[in-house]
């Protein structure tokens, strides 16, 4: 008992003494608390106050409005490009932001500054017009509203003053609007033109002067366009002008205007009165006793400069108005063009026609000035007067007579050359063009001989025919031939190599509408008893349309001949049969009428017959192939010696086989020698119609399309 | 026993505060100098910018207006020397030019001499960047 109150004492004794040691521990504890918290409040206050953070907002704003000032820059160089050189170059954007960002480097040493742009995407609103901005830059123009735009985010890091990831976007643009409610009012003329011009969020652009404006009219008399003369300009409301013009613009000239922006930052804008041409197409065959015209489809070849072309004819244009008027295409990159047409006639509703762009040339062949194309243009080349567009107009029922065309163009000036689906391909590997109705492989210099056909050629040109549902290989179609080797027929054939024009330059985009290949031939070639090819025969250009969606081929060719040469018959044309056809027929010329044969493989014989005319056609129960001369062809063929053409054919190839030709000769090979003179020379185009065969009733029912006397007529709307 | 223990911890705050107030002055405030000259500096050079006179007067070389426009836009006791760099193929600074106004020993003598600096992308539609390097001091 004793010893348990000691301790209890002993306790209590320690507990007073614990209790005041713990104030000045608690205290003790506060002060190293306010001590600390002093410490952090000193750091914070004295780092603040040296940190020189307006320098760093200066820094930061300095690299805003220089990235600004790049991309105005770089827009300006684009769209300066664009409407001076029509170049489209985005690379140029990429390397500036990139030494800009370099340089901002330099000049800002020590903020650990990293500086890059990345393209985003916006929408430019203005009124009801919206138009996306990406890539950087894009500009739509050529519409009576047009807009240049760039649009991109700009990062900043600072690592040495721990900023990181800081961004801004930056939208530039230049937007014009031509008022172009003055074409329904249909004044005599005009002597002003209104303009709304504005920059980014909607603001007016004020600073204009007549030296901003650019305005181009079509001028009928040198078919050019020229620079109007604005005298004065007048801003009614913040950025709109009215540019008055020197001279005025007579009707319907006025429709057709281009007017080019140049703001004071450099951008450029570009804006037309007109975004499509319309037109007329109206057949010229007849309904005769077809039932159907399903077949009958046109691929037309419009000119820039008012000329329109089917089959190597330039068509007949009429207006219907009172006064013929041209409308003008304006001068802006080939690819944007497009083509709409109706099918079901002109009140029918529009649909999209495969189109494709094409440059011609105009080349004096043999003292003879002829239009032959050159190729696929170039997309990005502005419109001028070498190209052609070519589209295809069908006429699918008997009681449609006309067509509506309305070429337009894309205000997007990124548009790909339409590249639309086709069943035109071409596989350079094995020489061959292919639609759905036919197969050729060309044949020629660099690719002698077809697996498909046992017969090297030796560098002659030909065509080589295959039917690409069954396989079937026709063989050659010969475009032109003179005398015989022994007994083997059309001996001195054209020698060169095919230039196949299928891709527009070194792109993939391709040819839809037609592939063309050219031929342009100083040799012949012997193609029985080969040696080296001979220069003194004749020269021959020949070029080839394979073209999509239609059961034709068309195949136009000019002889001249360099010396004189004695020898038996001169071929237009031999078509070989490869045993498969068993009857043919042709239309005679003198009588009009139709005669029907059959092959005799049994005792095969070359048989002539004379007066061949506009056709000939040869097929079994599974397919057919109609060879259509056009007018000047047949005059052509008449022309040397008109007793002496003939439709031939020939039954057995050299060796034998079977073969089943259909040939027109222009100086039979049956008769006597005929020799020919330097000089002599002449033209035709061929078509060659692939059908279903039973019978020649396709190949007489759309002959006519392809006779000059039958082309269709193009109407322009009135004046 | 108590009355020393609260005696010891009242100094111990006191001091505790004293130390905290010492330790907490403020920098005195002529160390605010360089960062208002380069405020000033700065606003000069990008409201010349903006009002796109600056590209206009360094790509043109017209320094005479380039000064008077500076001396326009920053205060009158305030002394300048801007120098132009054009940035050329290899990155490297290429001297293009100086404006100086006031006394050129201030910038030598003054212990609070402001350095700003200024990028220029280019004029019209050329990239073609112009680094500014902008001193000022206060007579």
């Amino acid at each position: 008992m004793g010893k348990t109150i000691k301790r209890l004492a002993k306790n209590r004794k320690l507990k007073n003494n614990v209790q005041g040691q713990f104030v000045i521990i608690a205290v003790l504890l506060i002060a190293i608390m306010m001590i600390a918290l002093s410490v952090v409040m000193f750091s914070t206050v004295t780092y603040y106050k040296p940190e020189s953070w307006s320098e760093y907002v200066s820094l930061v704003d300095n690299l805003k409005v220089a990235a600004q000032n790049v991309l105005q820059i770089e827009l300006a160089n684009y769209t300066k490009n664009l409407s001076e050189k029509d170049i489209i170059n985005r690379d140029s954007f990429n390397l500036t932001l990139n030494e800009f960002a370099n340089d901002t480097r330099i000049a800002f040493p020590s903020y650990g500054l990293d500086m890059s742009f990345t393209k985003e995407t916006t929408l430019v609103t203005v009124g009801n017009y919206t138009r996306p901005i990406y890539d950087f830059a894009k500009c739509y123009w050529n519409y009576p509203e047009s807009l240049s735009g760039v649009y991109a985010k700009v990062w900043f890091n600072l690592s040495k003053i721990g900023i990181y990831g800081y961004n801004t976007s930056v939208l530039l643009y230049l937007y014009a609007r031509v008022d172009t409610s003055y074409i329904q009012q249909s004044p005599s003329q005009i002597s002003s033109l209104n303009l709304t011009v504005l920059r980014e969020n909607g603001l007016p652009v004020v600073d204009l002067t007549e030296a901003n404006f650019k305005v181009l009219r079509f001028d009928p008399t040198i078919k050019d366009w020229t620079t109007l003369n604005v005298s004065d300009i007048d801003q009614t409301t913040a950025g709109t002008y009215s540019l008055i013009f020197s001279t005025p613009v007579e009707k319907p000239y006025y429709k057709w205007l281009v007017i080019t922006i140049r703001d004071n930052r450099g951008i450029y804008v570009n804006l037309l009165t007109y975004n499509y041409i319309e037109f007329k197409v109206e057949r010229a065959t007849f309904p005769g006793s077809r039932t159907t015209s399903a077949d009958e489809i046109y691929t037309i070849e419009s000119g820039i400069d008012g000329h329109w072309f089917w089959n190597g004819k330039e068509l007949q244009v009429t207006s219907e108005g009172k006064d013929l008027v041209l409308p003008p295409f304006p001068p802006l990159p080939i690819k944007q063009v497009r083509v709409n047409v109706t099918e079901t006639g002109v009140t029918g509703p529009f649909v999209t026609a495969p189109c494709q762009y094409e440059v011609w040339e105009k080349i004096t062949w043999h003292n003879t000035q002829v239009d032959v194309p050159k190729g696929l243009a170039e997309p990005t080349a502005s419109l001028n007067a070498s190209h052609r567009i070519v589209f295809q107009v069908k006429f699918p029922t008997l009681d449609i007579s006309q067509q509506a065309v309305r070429i337009y163009w894309l205000d997007d000036l990124d548009a790909e050359p339409y590249q639309g689906p086709s069943d035109l391909t071409y596989d350079p590997a094995t020489f061959t063009a292919s639609t759905n109705k036919y197969r050729v492989e060309f044949i020629g210099v660099g690719h002698t001989m077809s697996p498909a056909y046992p017969y090297d050629y030796y560098g002659a040109a030909t065509l080589l025919m295959m039917n690409p549902s069954s396989g079937l290989c026709f063989g050659p179609w010969n475009l032109h031939a003179f005398g015989k080797y022994s007994s083997s027929l059309a001996a001195w054939r054209p020698y060169g190599q095919w230039q196949i024009k299928y891709w527009y330059g070194n792109s993939s985009d391709r040819a839809v509408v037609r592939l063309i290949a050219i031929l342009n031939s100083t040799q012949v070639q012997n193609v029985y008893n080969p040696s080296n090819p001979r220069s003194d025969y004749y020269d021959t250009y020949a070029i080839a349309f394979i073209t999509a969606n239609v059961k034709y081929l068309q195949l136009s060719v000019r002889v001249y001949w360099k010396q004189s040469k004695t020898d038996y018959g001169i071929w237009f044309a031999s078509v070989m049969g490869n045993g498969g056809p068993t009857n043919y027929a042709f239309l005679n010329y003198t009588t009009n009428s139709v005669a029907t044969y059959t092959y005799n493989y049994n005792n095969p014989q070359h048989r002539e017959y004379t007066y061949p005319g506009y056709w000939a056609a040869h097929w079994n129960n599974q397919f057919g192939r109609g060879l259509i001369l056009n007018e000047a062809g047949v005059q052509s063929l008449r022309s040397i010696n008109a007793s002496r053409t003939r439709f031939s054919v020939t039954e057995s190839a050299p060796l034998g086989a079977r073969q089943g030709s259909m040939e027109y000769e222009a100086v039979n090979c049956g008769g006597t020698a005929y020799t020919t003179y330097a000089g002599l020379n002449y033209n035709y185009i061929f078509a060659m119609w692939m059908y279903s065969g039973g019978g020649y009733t396709e190949v007489n029912n759309y002959y006519y399309m392809f006779r000059e006397s039958y082309a269709p007529k193009i109407i322009l709307p009135g004046g | 026993m108590r009355v020393i223990e609260t005696i010891l911890a009242v100094i111990i705050i006191v001091i505790a505060f004293s130390f905290t107030n010492i330790m907490a002055t403020s920098p005195k405030s002529p160390s605010y100098e360089p960062s208002d000259l380069e405020r000033l500096g700065y606003d000069a050079l990008y409201n010349l910018d903006r009002q796109e006179i600056l590209a206009k007067f360094v790509y043109s070389s017209n320094f005479s207006l380039l000064k008077s426009a500076l001396m326009v836009c920053l205060p009158t006791d305030v002394n300048f020397n801007l120098t132009i760099f054009d940035v050329d193929k290899d990155g490297k600074l290429q001297k293009e030019g100086s404006i100086t106004y006031g006394d050129n020993t201030l910038f030598e003598t003054s212990n609070f001499v402001s350095t700003v600096t200024y990028i220029l992308a280019g004029s019209g539609t050329e990239y073609d960047p112009r680094i500014l390097v902008l001193m000022l001091v206060r007579r």
